[in-house]
């Protein structure tokens, strides 16, 4: 660590466990579509009605090309709705007095394979890029910077390495912290598993539930495998054609498996087993996201339950 | 039978240098790979992020030369560059991210790309390109710019693109990475069906495990070495190890194995959820548990 850092370790003691703001959002009617008047049009959102309340940890799902990262790109201002309204704690996002650069702050957007836009020489400098345009003072920069490296779980020996010497996990964590340096309300990833092996999807999906649960982030996961997203998410939402079509706690999204097969997307093969079990007359409860519950489930209808051929 | 594929003790390492071009470290990426695949094999290559596995792949192409240890492919030593077209021939490789690998603005242009640079007469191009195009079942989009197409389609394209060049062994590299589960499960489909029709052996290096269910043999990988080997039963029954190395099992495979925990009696290996009901609904109707 170098001594900015200690700098302002001392100045400002050991980083703050967390940030606390409501926040809401809300969609009225919004619709989207690209290439409007040019005769190629496309409509990429019809008519979505959506509310996000604060600290919820949210997986959107939705095939390629079903709207989800349009959608995204909506709640932090880069795209404006081609129609309809969205407000963002109570205030109308395309009314002019609107703070649109506020917004960007506010909600912190990730994007696919974050780690390809890292630039910097050292991880710490990259993490302060963005508080840096925000304007802050250089004291609340390196802060906050130190802050969110803590958050993501990146140690001391790692912020004056050069990014590029990280793993590929690692680097995927230190993009992931120059955004939560910005302290965004709400926290936007697309697909933020892509890409790694099945511990490294642990890793971070575990590292956003910790962020979530301990800094109270509101956290929306964008991911077309939802198979990977439901065991972490308490609402899921289902996309598909520019819509919002299914919108609850993944065990009950789960129960349409026929509908979401329909629309390019899987359910659990956790849930699958109960489906065909009970297709089969087999007359077994519980949830079943997991392989544990779905075991739990099965196990206790071997031994008591009914089966009706 | 002679391999078609044969790897003795390869080992590659990457230098790191710093900025006058002095070594300033070295990092074995493959620490004596041995590997033996026949002709017309499904092979799967498991491994976590940094295991090499993708390393080991670029050798299969002669991408890369091994620094210690021998390659053959098709008979034919890779560390000789007189062999790379050859082998290149031989061995074609579908990439990671689609928009990476292609190189035209119409789908059968783009196809048609190997064989033309290989020196193919067009008559013979046009009877390859509508042959790959049909095998992959990307026929219809012909004419279509490959940027109207879905991640699995694109994927499709690069795989039949491949194809036209005749090759006898196809190494898909993470193939299905970046795409969602109906792409996934396209692209996977397009080369077990190029497997049992066409005959290519078919290298699949990835960490989907659902993906390997399907391969005749499964090699997983971890720092540059060889650790596991077997069908993909074998392999899967073996799920502290496979966590060992980063790698989870499919979830059907835990559910029979926490059953088993629990003293139900069914086989530690299923792969398919059909395979699971299967075996459960005829315990439950010879009603043994107690």
């Amino acid at each position: 660590m170098k001594n900015h850092s200690k700098a302002a370790l001392l100045l400002f003691g050991p980083p703050k466990p967390a940030w606390r703001v409501i926040m809401s959002i809300k969609l009225q009617n919004v619709s989207y579509i690209y290439g409007l008047n040019s005769g190629h049009e496309k409509v990429a959102l019809r008519d979505i009605n959506l509310e996000i309340n604060d600290g919820g940890f949210i997986g959107i799902a939705g095939h390629t090309g079903s709207g989800k990262s349009t959608l995204v790109q909506l709640l932090d201002g880069l795209e404006r709705a081609s129609s309809g309204k969205i407000y963002y704690n109570g205030q109308d996002i395309y009314d002019k007095s609107f703070d649109m650069r506020g917004l960007r702050a506010k909600v912190g957007l990730v994007f696919q394979y974050p780690e390809y836009q890292l630039f910097e020489t050292t991880v710490i400098n990259d993490v302060q890029f963005g508080p840096k345009n925000l304007g802050l003072p250089l004291l609340e920069v390196e802060l906050r910077s130190y802050e969110a490296l803590k958050m993501t779980g990146i140690g001391d020996d790692l912020i004056d390495v050069s990014p590029f010497a990280l793993s590929g996990g690692q680097k995927r964590r230190v993009a992931i912290a120059g955004v939560l340096a910005m302290k965004p309300e709400v926290l936007v990833l697309d697909e933020p598993a892509a890409g790694l092996d099945p511990a490294g999807r642990t890793e971070i999906f575990g590292l956003l539930k910790k962020l979530h649960k301990e800094n109270n982030i509101t956290v929306i996961i964008v991911s077309h495998s939802m198979e990977d997203i439901a065991k972490y998410v308490d609402r899921l939402i289902v996309m598909n054609n520019g819509s919002i079509v299914l919108d609850g706690k993944p065990a009950e999204i789960f129960q349409f498996e026929k509908e979401l097969e329909k629309i390019g997307l899987g359910v659990p093969q956790a849930a699958k087993v109960i489906h065909q079990l009970r297709d089969a007359g087999a007359s077994i409860t519980g949830g079943y996201i997991t392989a544990d519950e779905s075991a739990e489930a099965i196990y206790k209808w071997l031994k008591n339950g009914e089966y009706k051929r | 039978m002679k391999p078609f594929i044969k790897a003795e003790d390869l080992v590659h390492e990457y230098s790191r240098r710093d900025e006058e071009g002095n070594v300033i470290g070295i990092n074995r990426a493959l620490d004596g790979i041995n590997i033996e695949v026949q002709a017309g094999d499904f092979i799967a290559v498991l491994g976590a992020n940094g295991s090499g596995k993708s390393t080991f792949a670029k050798h299969l192409n002669a991408l890369l030369v091994p620094t210690e240890g021998t390659l053959y492919v098709d008979g034919k030593d890779t560390s000789d560059h007189k062999n790379d077209l050859l082998v290149r021939q031989s061995a074609g490789m579908v990439f990671q991210n689609p928009d990476n690998q292609i190189v035209s603005s119409v789908v059968e242009e783009d196809v048609g790309f190997g064989p033309e640079n290989m020196g193919v007469p067009s008559v013979e191009i046009w009877k390859r390109v509508e042959e790959s195009l049909k095998n992959t079942g990307m026929y219809e989009y012909r004419k279509e710019s490959p940027d109207h197409l879905s991640g699995g389609q694109k994927q499709r394209i690069a795989v039949a693109g491949i194809m036209a060049m005749k090759p006898k062994c196809i190494i898909l590299d993470e193939p299905t990475a970046m795409l969602d589960p109906e792409g996934r499960k396209s692209v996977i489909k397009t080369a077990r069906e190029l497997n049992k029709k066409e005959k290519i052996t078919i290298i699949l290096i990835t960490h989907y495990m659902e993906e390997v269910t399907i391969a005749d043999y499964v090699y997983v990988m971890s720092s540059g070495q060889v650790r596991m080997e077997g069908t993909p039963r074998q392999v899967f029954a073996r799920s502290e190890e496979m966590a060992k190395y980063r790698l989870e099992i499919p979830e059907v495979t835990k559910i029979a194995l926490e059953l088993n925990r629990r003293g139900i009696k069914i086989p530690k290996d299923i792969l398919y959820p059909e395979e699971l009901v299967d075996i459960l609904l005829k315990i439950k109707s010879a009603g043994t548990v107690v």
